[in-house]
């Protein structure tokens, strides 16, 4: 288990192994600063190419942003040292994050259902998806509920209603 | 290629793009909804209408082709990898379209699992409630 210093403090961060997904989902719900603060990122190398590189070539601001933390070392690049997953499972780099964080017994952030599911149910692992770190940043004391709740709301598109109402009534107990 | 439509490569000395120029037959509805916008943006021919439709209603259909693909059991990285599209051009369909990328019929559960792994005994104890009230009202009484 790593420890978190609730409300703000100076304590260890929890590393995390960061997919494509998640990033894209953070930026669209302008949470990407909580992920930040919340977690130690790190982002195989597959991810950063996916985040940085995309076709066709044309500077869109998460990439920028991406860019700029890995340069001043806020986000890391770290590969797993080996492969387990199957080729045909996934992306290449979700395979890479779930390979990382399963290697470094990391959490996994992703918010892509199937590889989401795949990390939690068959690897063991913690994973978050976008609505989830909003939801633990508000118990972690770094986000107001009013706020969190407006940022979600961002999400609601892509996420399911269930969840949406879920994440809602669980942030509205939060102390 | 179907009755009615023709197909002929134009080389243009001035562009190093080659052009293909096929014939379409439209129907009135769709060709006064042309000659609406090319109206509309005061153009002298309808050339530039159909160019920019084509293009967005194309890509259009490629996104489609992708959300396909991710129902039918891809990543939405690989479906974006399979219909060659970048995934925030994507997502970003998916966002517009209401496309439902995350569920979790169990997330109390897992939100209680994930307060206990980063040490926050608050999201635990709340998603444990949470997640009691609604086996309460799941069970019959």
């Amino acid at each position: 288990m790593v420890h978190m210093q609730v409300r703000g403090g100076a304590s260890p961060k929890t590393p995390a192994a960061m997919d494509t997904s998640f990033w894209t989902a953070a930026c669209h719900a302008e949470s990407e600063g909580y992920a930040l603060k919340l977690f130690e990122l790190h982002a195989p190398e597959l991810v950063v190419e996916e985040i940085e590189s995309e076709e066709p070539p044309r500077v869109r601001p998460k990439a920028v942003l991406f860019q700029q933390l890995r340069e001043a070392g806020l986000i890391s690049v770290t590969n797993a040292t080996r492969s387990t997953l199957r080729e045909d499972l996934f992306h290449r780099g979700e395979r890479a994050t779930l390979d990382l964080a399963d290697e470094r017994k990391w959490h996994a952030l992703i918010n892509e259902q199937k590889a989401h599911d795949y990390g939690r149910d068959i690897l063991g692992l913690q994973t978050v998806s976008a609505p989830e770190m909003l939801v633990t940043v508000v118990f972690a004391g770094f986000l107001g509920k009013q706020e969190a709740l407006h940022l979600l709301r961002k999400l609601s598109n892509i996420t399911h209603a269930q969840l949406m109402q879920d994440a809602t009534r669980l942030i509205e107990r939060a102390p | 290629m179907r009755r009615g439509e023709r197909t002929k490569t134009v080389s243009k000395k001035t562009s190093r793009t080659e052009r293909v120029a096929r014939t379409v037959r439209m129907g009135p509805e769709e060709a006064e909804l042309v000659e609406r916008l090319r109206k509309l943006r005061g153009l002298p021919t309808q050339q530039p209408v159909l160019r920019s439709s084509l293009a967005r209603g194309l890509r259009e259909e490629i996104a489609e082709e992708g959300v396909r693909l991710y129902r039918g059991g891809m990543t939405l990285a690989q479906a974006a990898t399979a219909v060659g599209m970048a995934l925030s051009e994507l997502f970003a369909y998916c966002v517009a379209n209401n496309v439902v990328l995350v569920q979790d019929p169990n997330f109390f559960s897992h939100m209680a699992a994930l307060g206990r792994s980063l040490n926050l005994p608050a999201l635990t104890a709340a998603a444990e409630e949470l997640a009691r009230e609604e086996q309460r009202i799941a069970l019959p009484a």
